[in-house]
């Protein structure tokens, strides 16, 4: 039993790291400019798939190796950001909700049914790291160890960036009060163009762990979506913090119920978490109460 | 001027006689096709596995084009066939929708019902609303023809004949190891195979330390794998669509859960290999429905393996068929040699064919239950699956049954991950 409890907790926070970098995207462009991104799991996507053609370029045993990839990956993520921002959302920023609601939801709808187009339905998994570090009959397999450092790396970067450099400040200036912001000075559309490019780079990085970690096709993409909404939720909205945190907490729900009730409830469980957070903190761990 | 009106009214007469006869003329080239209606899941969940039976439903088309088409005796002569298809998207609002449009817009004769039991069994009843007879590809579940449909008949072998040659054959190899772990994905094709076959484990005096299930489409299984790592067993079920499937060896072996043998459905698909290589696929084993290596003797109609594959590799170059394409083939030859028999495209007498008509295909020998329109088991003529096993180099084997394998190549126990 101790083993079995060793590997869920060993399970859970491997693949709720994952999800927290996914979700932590989110919840910056969520946090800021108070936009339901829903096309946010193709992003995540776009970065799986960036990592699997590099890594297919010359075969499975001599393509690109997904570590190198990032050198891709982030610039792809910041320049598609920056230029969804300025083409598209800048238009809808400030606007009723739906509004965003209906332009995001129609990237998500193209965006998919593009990848769907160039790549098919095949699921895809980049055969990379493959095997396990074993230690005390606790398997820890090595894309997802990876990806866990990855995380913990990107995590710093970020916190790093938010607290050190200028633009960081600035993104928490106007995430506090825009117009604050605006009357200090602070030019809230670079701003908000750099928060959006921040949490597309960061969900396309999440993407090339997804790639490596996980397999994907176009199919995910609402999945995707999904948890990191759920996890937005559970750690606050705009908390990256919270989204980091969030993102474990939903991996340890999913594990642990998978290993002592049933892989079969984890949707569920992972649903009554949401509903339990909305019902007893709404803003979630990290986020203000307002009375 | 009466005159004048008459010469207006007799040509806006003429005009119309004109329009009718040349729309007649249309009707009625049209109506020299036997037009099959059916979807096909281009796109979506289970698209990956739906299209290779969509190819082979064309290779049928060309194949029998290419005969002349198929007789029809009370028309007196041969008839060309012309399968209408859309893409479904794997959604079950589209299916109601497009086999509708099917039957009324584009009035088709026939149906093939869309991939799987799943999606069959949403579609199963238009062909009794429209009376149009229909034949399911690859629906599996036993419970679509159960519902007392009369215009549907099952194409492929029951989920629980489809599930049972890979514990027939491990309780005839290793009969003093027992212990096995069943996994399913919660959709109705896996759900089906492994409810029925959990009986059939425990009649054959397994012990099934774990019966448990997924939810469909799942990316991470890896809390029900390490239930089953922990529990030790001799063998793995694992039964799921070919996306589930790919997920759950993928963690099995970086989790490294262990046992002498693992068996999948579909086993021998050309994803698995494309996915995972045949490093990791070696030893896996599974039931299936056809295999290039399985050579049926005997067969009545319709092409062999490399007639197959020469039609495949003509209509579809550079795309490997794999062991679903046949059964769109099989739906198409069981489907015609029904219109021969019956010598009419009556939906009623075609559809009664199936009561006596036993035929042997590229797929093996097949005969039906005369209420259900259930495939027959084995036994009594009907369809068999065979147990085939992976190879290092990614080529597959049949070993089981004896009748269609050879023991000899199978490579147990395997002891793996």
């Amino acid at each position: 039993m101790d083993l079995l409890l060793v590997q869920a907790v060993a399970n859970g926070l491997l693949i709720g790291a994952v999800y927290g970098l996914a979700a932590l995207g989110l919840t910056l462009i969520w946090g800021i400019m108070d936009v339901v991104n829903l096309a946010h799991g193709e992003f995540v996507l776009f970065g799986a798939y960036l990592t699997f053609v590099l890594f297919s370029q010359r075969g499975a045993f001599g393509g690109i190796n997904p570590l190198l990839s990032l050198l891709l990956v982030v610039p792809a993520g910041l320049v598609l950001g920056i230029i969804l921002y300025r083409l598209l959302l800048q238009r809808v920023v400030g606007r009723p909700a739906l509004t965003t609601l209906l332009l995001t939801f129609g990237l998500s709808i193209l965006f998919n049914n593009s990848l769907l187009n160039w790549f098919g339905p095949d699921v895809r998994i980049v055969r990379w790291a493959q095997g396990s570090l074993v230690m005390g009959g606790v398997a820890l397999p090595w894309t997802r160890l990876i990806a866990f450092g990855l995380v913990v790396l990107s995590s710093l970067c970020l916190f790093a960036f938010l607290q050190r450099t200028y633009g960081g400040k600035a993104i928490r200036a106007v995430m506090q009060d825009s117009e604050a912001a605006a009357a200090l000075g602070i030019d809230t559309q670079r701003v908000l163009t750099t928060a959006f490019a921040v949490g597309t780079m960061l969900a396309m990085v999440a993407g090339m762990l997804v790639s490596v970690a996980l397999s994907f096709s176009p199919a995910n993409g609402v999945q995707f979506s999904v948890t990191s909404f759920v996890i937005c939720v559970v750690g606050g909205l705009g908390r990256p913090l919270g989204a980091m945190l969030g993102g474990l907490i939903v991996g340890l729900v999913e594990s642990f119920t998978g290993i002592f009730i049933s892989q079969a409830y984890t949707p569920a469980m992972v649903s009554l978490l949401l509903i339990a957070f909305l019902l007893v903190r709404p803003a979630g761990l990290f986020g203000k109460v307002v009375r | 001027m009466k005159a004048g009106r008459s010469s207006v009214i007799a040509c806006a007469m003429l005009v119309i006689a004109l329009a009718i006869a040349e729309h007649g003329a249309v009707a009625q080239g049209q109506a020299e096709m036997i037009k099959i209606g059916m979807t096909n899941s281009f796109s979506g969940g289970l698209a990956q596995a739906a299209s290779p039976v969509w190819r082979g439903v064309m290779v049928w088309q060309d194949w029998v084009n290419a005969q002349g088409g198929i007789m029809v005796k009370d028309r007196n002569k041969k008839m060309q066939v012309q399968v209408v298809y859309y893409d479904d998207e794997t959604s079950r609002e589209n299916l109601i929708r497009l086999y509708e449009k099917l039957a009324t817009s584009d009035n088709v004769d026939f149906f093939f019902a869309p991939y799987g039991s799943g999606q069959t069994f949403v579609v199963a009843g238009l062909g009794d609303k429209y009376k149009k007879f229909m034949v399911s590809t690859s629906g599996a579940a036993p419970n679509i023809y159960q519902q007392g449909y009369k215009y549907i008949v099952q194409g492929i072998m029951q989920a629980d004949e489809f599930g049972r040659p890979y514990l027939d054959m491990l309780a005839k190899v290793d009969p003093n190891h027992k212990k096995i772990a069943m996994i399913y994905e919660d959709h109705l094709f896996p759900k089906s195979v492994a409810t029925l076959v959990k009986d059939v484990a425990d009649k054959l005096g397994f012990q099934v330390v774990l019966f448990d299930r997924f939810p469909a489409g799942a990316q991470d299984v890896s809390a029900v794998l390490t239930r089953v790592k922990q529990l030790k067993p001799d063998h793995i079920y694992f039964m799921a669509n070919i996306e589930g499937s790919i997920v759950g060896l993928r963690q099995m072996s970086e989790l490294k859960v262990r046992a002498r043998s693992i068996g999948i459905l579909d086993n021998g698909m050309y994803y698995y290999k494309q996915a995972l290589g045949g490093k990791l696929l070696d030893g896996i084993m599974g039931p299936v429905e056809w295999d290039m290596s399985q050579r049926y003797k005997g067969i009545t109609l319709g092409p062999n393996n490399d007639e197959f594959l020469a039609l495949h590799k003509k209509r579809f170059p550079g795309v490997e068929p794999d062991n679903h394409t046949p059964l769109g083939t099989n739906a198409g030859l069981i489907l015609q040699r029904a219109i021969e028999l019956a010598g009419t495209l009556d939906s009623v007498k075609v559809r009664a064919q199936f009561c006596s008509m036993k035929l042997t295909t590229l797929m093996g020998p097949q005969a039906w239950d005369c209420d259900t329109g259930l495939m027959k088991y084995p036994s009594e003529g009907g369809m068999p699956a065979i147990v085939t096993q992976w190879r290092e180099d990614a080529s597959t084997v049949t070993v089981w049954p004896p009748e269609f394998g050879d023991i000899k190549l199978l490579k147990f126990p395997v002891n793996k991950f």
